[in-house]
């Protein structure tokens, strides 16, 4: 990508089977993160792991940038899946109410599934940090592959979603770090806030870790909304 | 830093429109979802610093559309001007003229109203010692979109305060450059490599990009600008520039990408884009070229060049070297 960027590639396969691929994306950064801070990789600006991708950053007139790529390259196919220190993660998530889970009806509807139902499927499987992007924070949970829980993205996307609303579309579980515009429909509300720039590590999720969704109440909700940056109670 | 040790500080009386402070921008975090953000010249901010003898990374203020008016309240401090096209200073009153205003340093005395008009471009006014705003994840950019960095978050407002260092080197003469540095005289095409997707398009898509005039349209932030075709031709864009692969799923993007949206007009990101995007590349704007993007404006026309990797290495090289050039035809002045 130009002169600076280098994209890899994990074949195409089927979204349900991404957890492997995302496995092996994720295995890969965490080799290069290492070599990085052993100052192996000199020329390296930056690493983005994303769906099924990989791309690295590099300054394009560093002295040893032929060297670092060539390296970046070799750790990759080394294929080793690391001992991953996959952090697992719960996130509590009140999808009480209207005002907090706008799209609920309309997802019920569509489905014919029960409330109980729906939320239930939503957080039976343990879902991945595919990636984040969009805002600072903003964390791409996969993957939901039945319908259900899968829905195309709004056709007129909000001129404003509220922080920490919990969305879904495109198979993928979406959360908003600040108001935003957005075109997810929003399903509920958490009470955390997943990013906080005056943090040294500034996002509650990190691309790799396994998160729970945890259903909780409106009452939950506010007596957690106290301590918003408690992310050590939720992180193991 | 807290605010009751600010004593040294430029108040802004009016705040302009479309200023921030920038410094080189944030890195290392796009795997967080954090845009580097920082100056869209990176180029004119380094030569900002330059002017002032500062350190290269030292924080300083962009000027997109109207410059501020800036109340100085310290002692005295130095600052560089850079692509203003008029600036004066209100003193008593007297009623100074800038006379190099597109690049020139100048010691503003306390209780100066320093006036900086509207640029052609994008201008930038560097401080001695750079403007010491709070670093947020080490930097001192303003991130417009999540609201953080800078002073608030925001672009600058009326009654906003820039801290500043402790005026210092009262005696130093003041310096001012007799041209802009060379990339800003630059009218040849945009230069652009390929991008992951660009073999997805039609196959004509490559020419249609450099053989089109492209107008920039009203749509462009600091985030990027999107472009209209200078001529309404018979067949649209969409068929032009037409995607014939499935929506690629989302990945990494970064500014100079041209993304071509499902309507079939371009778009090139720049340096306060998101991490991750789903839009098909057609193209990336070479480094040596970004900074040229953060001059145009509504209704500039733009044409593109593909070039080979080894090219845009050349043209990086080459950039780095107008830098210095410029930088040695700086001359003493006394005002």
């Amino acid at each position: 990508m130009g002169e600076t960027a280098w994209t890899l590639y994990w074949s195409k396969a089927k979204r349900s089977s991404y957890r492997g691929v995302q496995k092996q994306i994720h295995s890969a950064v965490a080799l290069l993160q290492k070599a990085q801070v052993e100052q192996k990789l000199p020329a390296l600006l930056e690493l983005v792991p994303a769906v099924n991708s990989l791309t690295w950053i590099l300054e394009p007139l560093h002295d040893e940038v032929d060297s670092t790529h060539q390296m970046i390259l070799a750790i990759i196919k080394q294929e080793k899946e690391v001992a991953l220190s996959s952090r697992e993660v719960t996130l509590p998530v009140c999808f009480e109410g209207a005002n907090m889970a706008p799209d609920k009806a309309a997802l019920m509807k569509a489905s014919g599934l029960s409330e109980k139902v729906l939320i239930e499927g939503l957080c039976r499987p343990v879902l991945q940090v595919l990636m984040l992007g969009f805002l600072p924070g903003f964390a791409y949970l996969g993957t939901l592959t039945d319908a259900p829980w899968a829905p195309p993205r709004l056709a007129t996307p909000r001129l404003n979603v509220p922080a920490r609303s919990v969305g879904l579309a495109a198979g993928m579980l979406g959360i908003y770090p600040t108001d935003s515009p957005g075109g997810w429909n929003l399903v509920g509300r958490t009470p955390l806030n997943i990013f906080n720039a005056s943090f040294e590590n500034p996002t509650f999720f990190r691309p790799g870790d396994s998160v729970s969704i945890l259903p909780i109440t409106s009452d939950d909700y506010y007596h957690l909304r106290r301590k918003p940056d408690a992310w050590q109670h939720w992180v193991k | 830093m807290n605010v009751t040790s600010i004593v040294s500080a430029l108040q802004v009386e009016f705040g302009g429109s479309g200023c921030s402070v920038q410094d080189v921008g944030r890195k290392n975090l796009r795997n967080l979802g954090v845009p580097w953000a920082g100056a869209l010249d990176s180029f004119a901010f380094a030569a900002v610093n330059r002017l002032l003898n500062n350190p290269p990374e030292s924080a300083a203020l962009e000027v997109l559309l109207q410059g501020p008016h800036l109340r100085c309240n310290t002692s005295t401090i130095r600052v560089a001007l850079l692509n203003f096209s008029q600036a004066h200073i209100i003193r008593g009153s007297s009623h100074l003229a800038i006379r190099q205003p597109w690049a020139s340093t100048v010691t503003l005395e306390q209780k100066d109203l320093l006036v900086l008009g509207t640029p052609k471009g994008t201008a930038y006014l560097g401080v001695e010692g750079g403007i010491k705003s709070e670093p947020v994840l080490r930097s001192r950019s303003t991130d417009l979109r999540a609201k953080f960095g800078g002073v608030t978050g925001h672009y600058l407002q009326n009654a906003d305060i820039l801290p500043v260092a402790e005026g210092l080197n009262e005696q130093r003469l003041n310096t001012a450059c007799p041209r802009l540095p060379k990339w800003f005289y630059d009218r040849t095409p945009i230069r652009v490599m390929p991008a992951p997707q660009t073999r997805g398009f039609v196959h004509s898509a490559t020419a249609t990009l450099t053989n089109e005039n492209w107008v920039v349209s009203r749509y462009a932030d600091r985030m990027g600008m999107r472009l209209d075709a200078q001529e309404s031709t018979h067949i649209t864009h969409k068929d032009q520039l037409l995607y014939l692969q499935d929506q690629p799923e989302s990945e990494a993007i970064l500014p100079g990408c041209v993304q071509i949206t499902p309507d079939g007009q371009p778009m090139i990101l720049l340096q306060d884009c998101q991490t991750v995007g789903g839009y098909p590349k057609l193209a990336c704007v070479i480094q040596a070229d970004l900074p040229r993007l953060a001059h145009l404006r509504a209704g500039d026309t733009i044409n593109f060049a593909w070039v080979s990797s080894h090219q845009a290495l050349e043209a990086l090289k080459k950039r780095h070297a107008e830098l210095e050039i410029w930088a040695n035809t700086f001359c003493q002045i006394d005002y």
